[in-house]
């Protein structure tokens, strides 16, 4: 594997009840990008970042982390990769502070708590909130929260699954924000999933659209490329 | 130990593990009650403290012992906090055993808090001991409960469904139960889960009955070693959707 690749998958493929979900999904990211995956619900981008944690098995193919091969997901290589599904779930009678310093000790981390209320700010969640009971939050401050929690520790690639989902435009620039800064200043690489290309195309240097199961289209965007328009015109077989 | 360490920073925060510390205290406080009320019977049958409080434990403690199971398996699989734990630099399998040793050390602390407590209260009122025969028989009630506790993993592992587990682990201890009081095949019997409520009771006999003691250590042993390896290679192949 060249040395400026984090991730790397090759031929990876999902069977459930016969039905394919992933087909031969191959595709790399490198290190100090932002990768974005696109693709509309039930195209499979869930269930790739479930394979990437090793929550769910591939049924073909593999994937790299680092030099590590997966499967299976050695923690050594799950070290490296940190991130949030599009429903992360936190324990609701406890405190948005005390599910990520939970959270963390897993990862061997124990983050001060000043540390947890800066990154909180950037990510615009009220440091306030941090000590209330999860079950109390609103769909968007969970969304944030599990943003968060996924910083402790800070991971060399962050895959975050659908991270404006359930927030309204104003967060999810913040966290578009958040995202282009982590890069810029942190040089930590992103892995981003979405439905919305508009979205997207804000953040992301180079897209993948997955499309029922299939890497439809992977590139750089470009000032001449319209993403939006690619984008239709696979979903609408054109 | 990061997983165990976890559960036990959670548990300080969770109603339900105050709760079965303070029904097993609470048995421990009707016996001590009895006791007060009719304290020459006591001394007349030769009855210790901590042995009265043994039988109630044994029949009511599985009950936490198979909470304990669901709570850690099929509940945290449900809510989704498994899949965020797994998020973390773990194995399946450390996961799994962490939450098996935390179960453990809640079925130790269920049974010996209060048992120590009586102990010492036994101690300062009537001068009574603390002894081995408290030791070993504290220790066949745990892994009583523990293989129920067991049990409640294999069974919440193998179904995704939460009442699955508890249902199934009730299911046993009750189906041993009336094979038990059937009075029939009593080679059989030994294996019985249900045939060793009142093990502890060889510990508390003028002459400790060794050989009755080891059987039940092997097959409670056996009954909790075998429920957690099971249940964590049927674990160890699952998915998280």
């Amino acid at each position: 594997m060249e040395d400026d690749i984090i991730l790397q998958l090759k031929n990876v493929e999902k069977k459930a009840r016969k039905r394919a979900i992933l087909e031969e999904v191959s595709f790399e990211v490198r290190k100090g990008e932002i990768f974005g995956l696109l693709g509309g619900n039930g195209a499979g981008k869930s269930t790739l970042i479930r394979i990437l944690f090793g929550l769910v098995s591939p049924s073909a193919g593999c994937f790299y982390v680092g030099n590590y091969r997966c499967p299976p997901c050695l923690p050594e290589s799950k070290a490296l990769i940190g991130g949030c599904l599009d429903n992360t779930s936190f324990y609701g009678n406890l405190t948005g502070i005390e599910n990520i310093t939970l959270f963390a000790s897993l990862s061997s981390c124990y983050p001060r708590v000043k540390e947890i209320e800066f990154f909180a700010s950037l990510l615009g969640l009220d440091a306030s909130l941090l000590y209330k009971k999860v079950s109390t939050y609103s769909q968007g401050e969970r969304k944030k929260i599990s943003l968060l929690h996924s910083l402790f520790p800070l991971p060399r690639i962050l895959v975050w699954d659908e991270p404006w989902a359930g927030l309204d435009p104003q967060g999810a620039k913040k966290i578009q924000e958040f995202i282009l800064t982590l890069n810029t200043e942190e040089g930590v690489t992103f892995f981003l999933s979405s439905p919305l290309p508009q979205e997207m195309e804000k953040v992301a240097q180079r897209i993948a659209i997955l499309h029922r199961g299939k890497i439809k289209w992977n590139d750089y965007l470009t000032p001449q490329v319209s993403l939006e328009e690619i984008y239709w015109e696979i979903i609408e077989g054109k | 130990m990061k997983v165990a360490r976890a559960e036990i920073k959670k548990a300080f925060h969770s109603p339900r593990f105050y709760g079965g510390i303070l029904i097993s205290w609470a048995l421990a406080g009707l016996v001590v009650a009895q006791v007060w009320r009719d304290p020459l019977s006591f001394y007349l049958r030769k009855i210790t403290l901590p042995f009265s409080f043994l039988y109630p434990l044994a029949l009511f403690g599985p009950v936490g012992g198979i909470w304990g199971g669901t709570e850690n398996i099929a509940e945290e699989r449900m809510e989704g906090t498994l899949s965020t734990a797994l998020l973390r630099p773990l194995s399946r399998w450390e996961w799994y055993w962490g939450k098996v040793e935390f179960t453990l050390f809640y079925n130790l602390l269920m049974v010996f808090t209060p048992l120590l407590g009586m102990a010492l209260l036994e101690k300062i009122m009537w001068g009574g001991g603390f002894s081995f025969r408290l030791l070993g028989g504290g220790l066949v009630v745990t892994l009583y409960i523990s293989s129920f506790s067991a049990l409640s993993y294999l069974f919440s592992s193998l179904f995704y469904r939460p009442w699955g587990g508890p249902l199934l682990s009730l299911g046993v201890g009750a189906f041993s139960y009336i094979i038990e009081h059937l009075g029939e095949g009593e080679r059989i019997q030994i294996y019985l889960l249900a045939h060793h409520l009142s093990s502890f009771n060889v510990f508390f006999l003028p002459q400790i009955d060794w050989h009755q003691a080891f059987i039940s250590f092997l097959v409670l042993g056996s009954y909790t070693g075998g429920g957690f390896l099971l249940g964590a290679l049927i674990f160890l192949k699952q998915e998280e959707k």
